[in-house]
């Protein structure tokens, strides 16, 4: 899928511009008219002062990763404006604050770069207007708005969603920038929504479709500690899940917060937590109690930069390994990554089956680039939600009730507190059938398959992978979460440089499906493993695991893999 | 239906207890038997969560639902619970290294949320599972494995800390048999109590701990006064501040206020006035 007519469009200030508002808002509009779009944010950690830059690629067709090179960049004022005019494709248009050259809106000078660099007076106007000086980001939107052909109203809607308390001043801005753009010859870029799409998609963020997935799931408790870049999940739950009947408390540290999930699902209910690298690490010994007492329970790690504090804001892919295999001793667990925003509503609703199912810990891995872009997407079909329980006992269970005992599948019937005769203790010491601690060498090894054997259940209904490229390739990417767009743009691009590749993007990290990647690397000659990391984990994971001879694409700069670095490698592999 | 007499046998589990002969704990279960009984709790509807600790396995000898979890974080887990079942009756129970120690980030957010549940912290001032270290509630200048010359740190005192802190029932009670009763009627108060129940229980650990034995507190422990005004959180933390040579017993504050359970329904009923939302209106909101 090229997209012929995508535009992308940069918006750049510093933080407390409203850039980051500025930058949604177009996406959502833009979604909202039927258009589709992907997103990328980057900011400081600071609440003011740093460089923060929102991008958005928007067209009628699918677009898989947020684009490289600027059609349109509209920045606050001249400073913030020039480190990315090198980013502007040629043709393409930079506007920021300042004096216009001539009456006519949108006058333009070249630069000997070949770049329309138009000034224009977004303060001024809004003094005209009489609006505050404050608003130049919605004028920016505005601008934006109408030199990319979206009707008025989808801008002006998303603005009042936005901005309930201060519609007017927000709204008079937004008509200036709008106004002004449509009075200057240089309409580029007329986008219109395909057939049948026109006002059909819903357009939301990584960490919103993982909030809504979990409430479609059943959600009844989320425990949470605020943390960047997962703390949307817990402020929109927080909202939304007391209408459904759920509650959400905020822990004191995320121990506080995994450890209310724990008991709240022992206690017979559906139960999330979401975080990110450093609360994920103290949630680790918790994660082995669920594992050991066979606990269910859904963790959201969304991952940023590391170690420590690391980079707060971006994103990174280094906790594959501490989601893998954190917490002491061999705790099995579910981990699995969503590729995309629409993924990760459905990944969210089956991670709740799988941990019922199962009785284990199921972990969802998003890093910052997938949890805070915007895409826009069909309606996901309610019908469909389907919800697994866990196995209870029957009443032949309940004489002499048995909670860990050994079953052909490993899954034991999980009595809920309230039913008689099901008492029982739950226990992260090892333990025997019934719950007692038990320290034999024969318990330990048979308890321990137990749960292993529950593992390789699993993995019997998690081999969904996407494949896409040209099944004649030699040449092979296989990737896990975000930077899938980023691989399907890369391979389109190369097409069109007759170079072929394919990819296999797995939605399970553990259980891998491993018949499915042997399947899929039959006949390649070389294998690219490209994930946002320096030590390649996932590379070392397939190396370890199934033995194949993969090239690392490992990328440690805090930001997403562009389709660019994959085109290069997908060069450099197919070279005879 | 045929209705069983409650009586305190009813919570005894088919599991023999692994304490030492003479410990505090074992006074401590019993107590809680007979607290359970008073109180008349459904076996089946009752959930005790605990810690680390010898203490920690208590929930194993009590015939109700247990969960014996990781070390310090039994309230944390006890609070998801019984928000999650409000039905149930919740408790929990641990020691002074897992209340105190690791898990004393805890207690402060606990007691301000007021969740309808009881903690029972079995103190005996060390250590005693793994054979007598110092703990947040050993005195100053007592040696242990890990303080052979003497402990240095001023020790917690964990009513004071539970009455700063604003639990709203604040309990002292003595595994010796002598105030067997009393600490039975304390643990039926604080079940009983809508709101956190925070009852010290010092129990002495006969293995590893020569100063704070039987004989010790024998010789410390006083009732409150009979003038002692539960609702009076200042005169409270006065007796608290009395520990020393004199240590009182009994309750020490009591307050009324709404629970953590009550205000989770409050903002249901605020968030969704008209029953229950919709996922497709949820959805909506991103169309």
């Amino acid at each position: 899928m090229r997209r012929a007519k995508a535009v992308v469009v940069r918006v750049s200030g510093r933080a407390g511009d409203g850039i980051i508002t500025a930058g949604e808002l177009l996406a959502v509009a833009a979604g909202h008219w039927g258009l589709h779009s992907h997103t990328f944010e980057s900011y400081g950690a600071e609440v003011r002062g740093g460089d923060t830059v929102y991008q958005v690629c928007i067209s009628p067709a699918p677009v898989t990763d947020p684009g490289e090179r600027l059609d349109l960049l509209l920045a606050i004022d001249r400073e913030a404006a020039l480190p990315h005019l090198e980013a502007l494709k040629e043709g393409g248009m930079a506007i920021y604050e300042g004096a216009a050259a001539t009456d006519h809106p949108l006058a333009c000078e070249f630069d000997h770069e070949g770049h329309y660099i138009c000034p224009v007076p977004m303060a001024e106007l809004l003094r005209l207007a009489g609006a505050s000086a404050r608003a130049r980001n919605m004028v920016a939107l505005g601008l934006a708005g109408r030199l990319l052909g979206l009707p008025q109203k989808y801008l002006t809607e998303a603005v009042k969603e936005r901005f309930p308390d201060q519609m007017e001043a927000n709204l008079t801005a937004l008509k200036v920038g709008f106004t002004y753009a449509a009075d200057s010859a240089h309409l580029k870029f007329h986008l219109r929504p395909r057939q049948g799409e026109m006002g059909a998609h819903l357009v939301m963020s990584g960490n919103e479709a993982v909030a809504l997935g979990a409430i479609a799931a059943g959600l009844k408790l989320f425990a949470g500690y605020p943390i960047t870049p997962a703390t949307d999940i817990m402020e929109f739950l927080a909202r939304e899940l007391p209408k459904f009947g759920g509650a959400v408390l905020q822990g004191e540290d995320e121990m506080a917060a995994l450890g209310m999930v724990l008991g709240a699902s022992f206690a017979g209910e559906r139960a999330m937590a979401a975080t990110s690298g450093p609360g994920f690490t103290l949630m680790q010994e918790l994660i082995g109690l669920a594992s050991m007492a066979e606990i269910p329970a859904v963790i959201v790690d969304v991952q940023r930069g590391g170690p420590s504090t690391g980079l707060p804001t971006k994103p990174e892919q280094a906790d594959l390994n501490l989601a893998l295999y954190g917490s002491h001793g061999e705790a099995p667990r579910i981990v699995l990554a969503p590729t995309d925003v629409q993924s990760c509503f459905g990944l969210t609703l089956k991670a709740f089956n799988l941990a019922d199912r199962y009785q284990m810990p199921v972990i969802i891995l998003l890093d910052q680039f997938i949890a805070k872009r915007r895409e826009a997407f069909d309606r996901p079909r309610l019908l469909q939600v389907h919800k697994t329980r866990r196995l209870l006992p029957s009443p032949d269970d309940l004489g002499g009730y048995k909670r860990y005992r050994f079953t052909e599948s490993g899954v034991s019937p999980m009595a809920r507190p309230g039913t008689p005769g099901g008492t029982y203790v739950a226990t992260g010491l090892e333990h025997d059938e019934e719950g007692a601690p038990s320290y034999t060498s024969e318990m330990h090894r048979r308890m321990t398959e137990k749960r292993f054997h529950k593992l390789a259940m699993a993995g019997r209904e998690l081999r969904q992978v996407h494949v896409f490229g040209s099944s004649q390739a030699r040449v092979g990417l296989i990737g896990w979460g975000s930077t899938e767009g980023a691989v399907r743009e890369a391979i389109a691009q190369a097409r069109e440089q007759g170079l072929s590749a394919r990819a296999l993007y797995p939605l399970a990290l553990n259980p891998l499906p491993e018949a499915q990647i042997r399947r899929f690397v039959r006949g390649l000659g070389a294998i690219i493993v490209p994930e946002s990391n320096y030590t390649g984990q996932f590379a070392s994971l397939l190396k370890a695991r199934l033995g194949l001879p993969v090239t690392s694409l490992a990328i440690p700069e805090g930001r997403p893999i562009t389709p660019g670095e994959v085109v290069a490698a997908i060069k450099e592999a197919s070279q005879p | 239906m045929i209705t069983v007499s409650i009586s305190p046998l009813t919570y005894q589990s088919a599991r023999r207890p692994i304490w030492c002969a003479g410990c505090g704990d074992y006074n401590v279960l019993s107590a809680l038997y007979g607290a359970l009984s008073q109180v008349k709790a459904v076996p089946e509807e009752t959930i005790i969560v605990s810690g680390i600790g010898c203490s920690g396995r208590l929930p194993g000898f009590v015939n109700s639902y247990g969960f014996h979890t990781v070390h310090g974080r039994a309230l944390p887990i006890a609070v998801g619970a019984k928000v999650a079942r409000p039905e149930l009756t919740v408790l929990a129970v641990g020691g002074d290294g897992d209340g105190m120690g690791i898990g004393g980030g805890h207690l402060p957010h606990v007691a301000r949320r007021n969740p309808d549940l009881t903690y029972i912290l079995v103190d005996n001032s060390l250590y005693g599972q793994t054979k007598g270290q110092t703990s947040a509630t050993t005195p100053q200048g007592q040696v242990t494995s890990t303080a052979p010359y003497g402990n240095r740190d001023q020790p917690v005192n964990p009513v004071l800390l539970a009455l700063a802190y604003g639990a709203s029932f604040v309990a002292r009670g003595f595994a010796g048999a002598q105030h067997h009763e009393q600490l039975t009627e304390l643990m039926a108060q604080g079940i009983r109590h809508r709101g956190f129940g925070f009852i010290h229980v010092l129990s002495p650990c006969v293995t590893f701990n020569p100063i704070e034995t039987y004989r010790y507190y024998q010789e410390r422990v006083t009732n409150l006064p009979a003038t002692h005004n539960p609702s009076d959180r200042l005169a409270a933390l006065g007796q608290a501040l009395a520990q020393g040579e004199k240590i009182p017993l009994g309750l020490f504050y009591q307050a009324s206020r709404p629970t953590l359970e009550e205000g989770l329904e409050e903002i249901r009923q605020q968030a969704a006035p008209e029953g229950k939302g919709s996922l497709q209106e949820l959805l909506e909101q991103f169309a």
